[in-house]
């Protein structure tokens, strides 16, 4: 990305998002049954989806850090895996609001989407951990393989969760069935998850931006030192 | 093949031997197992529960306190190798990283196999739990999840021995990826104790053998990078 487009992308972003609240609160009707809790559905259906391809990009960038060792990778997935940290964290809070409202209780262990989504970000935790408090030498490589080694296993995990006797399909599938039926909902719902879609990249660059930059001072650092030597 | 397989053979008995000499592996199991059945034990006398409920909570409790005294135990299974740059005389002398990791998959199967036996039956004495006549199909199920837990374990320790938080980062790392292994394993252990046999079609012994393969593919495509740096 060239230092143009970032304040062109920021603003895209900015704008997209302040569209995405008029339409959430000042154009989208109510829904019948859940009321306004509802419009936390535009939140969180975004979040997730940029959670997902965060996930997505830690995974392509963890397999060719190792196969190419090209430090770039690895900064870059060290910012998506803290920005998809972040979003995941998102989602389950918007999440627990509506399940709130919705069964009366924060959490329902028997839903597999819930759960899988529990276990992916304590994922992200780990490896969010394992970055900073691995061997500095060796955290490019081990955070990659703990990186491969979560995305591959997140696929098993929903699988075993909606296995489990007890499983219930009570999370809503709105958009599967076909329950934005307002035209406005599907407005307020595709500029969200553009937007959301959009700062997840925005949040990325910075971080992998940060990334390098820290990258280029401990080597200057570092040869500081070898001069003083 | 011949030579694959002889190489294969010295390593196993290599690990064998280093724990013999040490038994730092076995120490901590057995620890860890009597630790939190007297834990376990003791705070379920003091809920006074029925049978019917400790029949049912005892696959449960028996999974997390396996699950936490094997990831809390292995965190220094490489640490020899490390400190003595045992791994890089055995790279330099020829061996591949997927004979080192799959010799320590197999010491830790065995370790493991007979940590749940003796768990199973600490937990059954702790909680009055009579499970003399499903034990054989226990310690199979036993056995094949020990093999899927080791088959991650193996890897991820050679991950976190070299981190500052070395003994609490393992279970911090591995218990989100090895999610599936603890609910195939709870829900067999359910089966069996409530049913006396695994029901017909139970699909948990496909989702731990899946499982396992898939550990063991990243396992043999990554160790290596994780020990050689």
């Amino acid at each position: 990305m060239t230092p143009t487009l970032f304040p062109l992308i920021t603003l895209t972003t900015l704008v997209l998002l302040g569209i995405a609240q008029f339409f959430i609160f000042m154009v989208v009707p109510n829904e019948q049954v859940m009321g306004a809790v509802q419009r936390v559905f535009y939140f969180h259906v975004a979040a997730a989806l940029a959670c997902y391809a965060a996930f997505f990009v830690v995974f392509v960038a963890s397999v060719s850090y190792l196969t190419s060792r090209n430090k770039k990778h690895d900064i870059l997935s060290v910012a998506a895996g803290e920005v998809g940290f972040v979003l995941c964290t998102i989602v389950l809070i918007t999440g627990m609001i509506w399940g709130h409202s919705a069964w009366n209780t924060w959490f329902r262990w028997e839903e597999p989407r819930l759960v899988t989504f529990l276990v992916l970000w304590l994922i992200f935790l780990s490896f969010t951990v394992l970055r900073n408090f691995g061997e500095p030498t060796k955290t490019a490589v081990h955070g990659s393989i703990l990186g491969i080694l979560g995305a591959a296993s997140v696929p098993l995990v929903y699988l075993s969760i909606k296995l489990l006797p007890q499983s219930a399909r009570l999370h809503p599938e709105v958009v599967e069935h076909g329950g934005l039926r307002d035209a406005s909902y599907w407005q307020a719902f595709g500029i969200s998850v553009v937007g959301m879609l959009l700062l997840c990249a925005l949040l990325v660059w910075v971080r992998y931006r940060i990334g390098r930059a820290e990258d280029r001072a401990r080597l200057s650092a570092r040869e500081d030192m070898t001069y003083d030597a | 093949m011949i030579h694959w397989l002889r190489t294969f053979g010295i390593l196993v008995r290599k690990e064998w031997r280093l724990e013999w000499r040490g038994k730092e592996l076995f120490t901590l199991l057995a620890c860890n197992a009597v630790l939190f059945s007297v834990l376990v034990g003791a705070g379920v006398s003091s809920a006074v529960l029925d049978e019917r409920a400790v029949e049912k909570i005892y696959p449960m409790l028996l999974w997390v306190v396996f699950m936490l005294s094997t990831t809390t135990s292995v965190t220094r299974f490489n640490e020899q190798e490390l400190e003595g740059r045992g791994f890089e005389g055995l790279l330099l002398s020829g061996v591949s990283g997927a004979q080192m990791y799959l010799s320590k998959i197999v010491i830790m199967t065995i370790f493991f196999s007979l940590s749940f036996v003796f768990l199973a039956l600490l937990l059954s004495l702790a909680l009055d739990k009579d499970v003399s006549g499903v034990f054989g199909s226990l310690c199979c199920v036993g056995v094949g999840a020990s093999s899927a837990l080791a088959a991650l374990l193996a890897l991820l320790a050679a991950v976190a021995s070299t981190s500052k938080l070395k003994g609490i980062l393992l279970p911090i790392i591995s218990i989100p990826v090895l999610f599936p292994v603890f609910l195939g394993g709870m829900e067999m252990t359910t089966e069996l104790v409530v049913n006396g046999a695994l029901a017909d079609g139970s699909p948990w012994p496909v989702v731990l053998l899946c499982a396992a393969t898939l550990y063991v593919v990243a396992g043999i495509n990554l160790f290596e990078m994780a020990i050689r740096e």
